[in-house]
């Protein structure tokens, strides 16, 4: 059968162009198992939002929208960014509503480089960034991050990764996977780098409703030296949790959003309309239940800390995202056993599911992302049972 | 800073542009976007609201879609299509048939390779098609032949480079239907002369007097070869939800969800349970939708005989494409015309490729009595101009 298919018109006419594998992409969680490497929470939605949909399907909105999404998605979206970051975009021209935020990176990346270019991205990044930039058939160059920096981009390794190719940064700020949020002095030489040698951003903000505490995020774009040239990429995803619904944004000066707008349309005219109405209702409707969710985020980050601290696991210290970025090495024999064992390990030992590191990039070998979507109580079960694998682990050792 | 990437092409642009002159119009009758004026069926959006309220929206589907849509899509190929696939391995969702089509063409499209396509055609294929550095060979079809496609055009179009044959039966925008008889013909080429098919069946329910859907896929030796593009969109009006379909063969297929996890990761969750139940739910609203289009048709064919537009007769999907040469503008100017003063919006040829600027195209996406108001103004604007 398989010898078959081999020679099949269709199997010789497939394109060979993707390399990682697909857990890379995709994570444990595809799997049937739940667990701490998903990326959603997937709770029930407010009533009012139920309300909103269902309202608009009765007024028979089951058609497609206008071509940037709905004007008051769109305007919406302006507005959050004119008060949060002080940029000033068109709401026809600059805000286009996609089909999540993984969309817009892929329809940016295909348009923003031209093969042979270098793109600089963080050395910790999603799998689905490098196969973007591979299908561009341009070069990623890792941007490499430190643990002394907890994982934040600094201008300077930046500034040692240029050369004449390079066109384009990709950030991720909040991070994913480390939570690391770019702190605003920072930020300001990283735009006046990316503006003396003439270079597009693409600024995934997607996980920005996440910053807990003290913490602020500020975008690159509200930097007057990279407004111009900078794309952000948003999402309703995370805290919105309007994941399973596929819906997200780009946004930036009309010169940069129109062409990658052009992508987007040729690849899917435009996003589902129900899609943008729930995310019109969350992003304009009563906010208290996303003060509330943030608010279980800090809570239960705070608790997977002090719970790793305890375990003497060295953690990113992460002050917003969703996500925890853990040092295994320690507990993964030294070199004997890389992040793709120790989570096999784990999972055979006390199936808690996360995410290898080494997913991320080679830099991540001997790290793993905790995902803090599950409920304070299963995370204290998760914690429970990491500890107790570690303990037999070491006791076994003795 | 960097140069970007050019993927937009006239024809797109050109429609997009007159849509949005229109939303600027007063008591503009739309007979331009190919979204269908009637709402979605009421159970298929009750099931939408049940998957919302049950939760079952608020789950990340996989990257190939929902298990039970898969399912209810085979089951539907094999009822109506004559079309074998296992819904495991051989079936993809996707975030509409343009989607569906992206995904295609990235998969099986290397840079250089040329891709046939019956012409005039649905530019917005283009894009895609640019995008993975392949070339469309336009292939002419004539309003002789009710813009059926002659197997020997495309024959005479074959070269080294020729990988893929793109058809859109019924078309859009001739309304064209390949015969079954030039069907298995160019069947016969494509294995001939080992090109991939691709065939785009998305107005598939709606085919008129004596037209017949065929697909080529259920053809002998041709399932190997053909992938099936298909949606809920028009069949079951559902623009706004966003959801297309892919059957072929596993590698095809399992190259293309690779992609689309990549590029979009899934389809919207509550979509899909909405176009499982349009698929696997009842089928009337198909035969009613079917009689409300066919008497539009009907009424087109007669105001524009009235007014002497020569035509090939709509044989398929919901669109007319007369030649407006008789009037003696250009089709473009025509519609700028036939917008500004007339207020009816109706595209030019032009956005539908190269070979389209003696012709409009003409949906008949609103109601009858919409669409007698709309002939009438066409006349008027007409008589006062030509």
């Amino acid at each position: 059968m398989a010898d078959m298919l081999a020679s099949s018109p269709m199997a010789a006419a497939v394109a060979s162009r993707l390399a990682v594998s697909e857990e890379e992409l995709l994570g444990f969680s595809e799997h049937g198992i739940l667990d701490l490497s998903r990326e959603y929470a997937g709770a029930p939605l407010p009533e009012n939002i139920v309300a909103a949909v269902e309202a608009s399907l009765d007024r028979g909105e089951t058609h497609y929208t206008t071509r940037p999404g709905l004007p008051a998605l769109a305007r919406a979206v302006a507005q959050k960014l004119e008060s949060e970051q002080g940029l000033v975009l068109d709401p026809k021209l600059g805000v286009i509503i996609s089909t999540g935020a993984r969309e817009s990176l892929f329809v940016a990346l295909q348009v923003l480089v031209q093969p042979g270019d270098e793109v600089l991205v963080p050395a910790l990044r999603p799998a689905h960034i490098d196969e973007g930039i591979r299908l561009a058939e341009a070069a990623l160059v890792p941007v490499s991050l430190r643990a002394e920096d907890r994982f934040q981009v600094r201008a300077g390794a930046i500034r040692a990764c240029l050369t004449e190719k390079t066109r384009l940064l990709v950030l991720s700020n909040p991070a994913n996977p480390s939570g690391a949020v770019i702190p605003a002095e920072e930020m300001a030489a990283i735009a006046a780098l990316v503006k003396e040698y003439d270079l597009t951003v693409i600024s995934d903000e997607s996980l920005d409703e996440s910053v807990g505490g003290d913490t602020r995020h500020v975008s690159i774009a509200a930097f007057p030296e990279a407004a111009g040239r900078t794309l952000i990429v948003g999402s309703f995803s995370r805290l919105h949790d309007l994941a399973s619904w596929r819906v997200g944004y780009f946004a930036g000066p009309r010169e940069i959003a129109q062409p990658v707008r052009d992508l987007k349309q040729a690849m899917t005219i435009c996003t589902s309309a129900m899609a943008q109405v729930a995310a019109l209702e969350a992003l304009t409707g009563p906010q208290d239940w996303l003060a509330r969710r943030r608010s279980e985020m800090d809570q239960k980050r705070a608790f997977t800390l002090s719970a790793l601290d305890g375990m003497g696991l060295p953690h990113s210290n992460p002050s917003a995202t969703p996500y925890v970025w853990v040092d295994v090495r320690a507990a993964t024999r030294g070199a004997a056993r890389s992040s793709v064992e120790f989570t096999s390990w784990l999972l055979a030992e006390e199936q808690v599911a996360v995410m290898p590191g080494s997913y991320f990039g080679p830099q991540g070998q001997g790290y793993v992302r905790l995902s803090l979507w599950p409920t304070l109580t299963e995370l204290e079960q998760a914690m429970e049972r990491i500890s107790r694998a570690l303990a037999r682990e070491a006791g076994g050792a003795r | 800073m960097t140069e970007r990437k050019k993927v937009s092409e006239s024809g797109t642009e050109l429609r997009y542009r007159m849509i949005e002159m229109a939303a600027g119009l007063e008591d503009v009758i739309p007979l331009g976007r190919g979204d269908p004026d009637l709402d979605t069926p009421a159970h298929i959006v009750q099931a939408a609201k049940d998957a919302i309220r049950r939760g079952a929206a608020q789950q990340m589907p996989p990257p190939e879609g929902l298990f039970e849509l898969r399912q209810a899509i085979a089951a539907k190929l094999l009822r109506d299509n004559d079309i074998d696939v296992d819904a495991h391995s051989e079936v993809l969702v996707a975030t509409g048939g343009q989607e569906a089509l992206f995904l295609i063409v990235q998969a099986l499209v290397n840079p250089g390779d040329e891709i046939l396509m019956p012409d005039p055609r649905y530019t917005s294929y283009d894009g895609a098609i640019q995008l993975a550095g392949g070339k469309v060979v336009p292939v002419p079809t004539y309003p002789e032949d009710h813009f059926d496609l002659r197997p020997e055009e495309v024959e005479a179009r074959i070269t080294p480079r020729t990988k893929m044959l793109l058809l859109i039966t019924p078309s859009n925008p001739t309304s064209g239907v390949i015969s079954p008889e030039n069907l298995r013909r160019l069947a016969e080429i494509a294995i001939e002369r080992d090109l991939i098919v691709v065939s785009d069946e998305i107005y598939e329910y709606y085919v008129y007097d004596d037209a017949q859907h065929l697909s080529i896929a259920s053809l002998p030796g041709m399932a190997e070869r053909t992938v099936t593009l298909n949606g809920v969109s028009k069949a079951y009006a559902m623009t706004g939800w966003r959801v297309g379909y892919v059957a072929g063969p596993a590698p095809a297929i399992a190259a293309m969800r690779r992609l689309k996890i990549v590029a979009s990761r899934a389809t919207s969750a509550v979509s899909q349970w909405a176009a499982y139940a349009a698929l696997a739910g009842p089928q009337e609203c198909i035969a009613g939708f079917y009689r409300i289009y066919d008497e539009r048709r009907r009424v087109m064919m007669a105001g524009l005989d009235e007014m002497g537009f020569v035509y090939g007769r709509p044989r398929g999907a919901f669109y007319i494409f007369p030649n407006a040469s008789s009037v003696g503008l250009p089709a473009e100017e025509l519609c700028y015309l036939l917008l500004k003063e007339g207020r009816v919006l109706i595209f030019p040829g032009t956005a539908f490729g190269e070979s389209g600027s003696q012709y409009l195209r003409i949906s008949f996406l609103a109601p009858k009595e919409q669409l007698q108001v709309a002939l009438e103004r066409m006349q008027r604007t007409l008589e006062l101009h030509v």
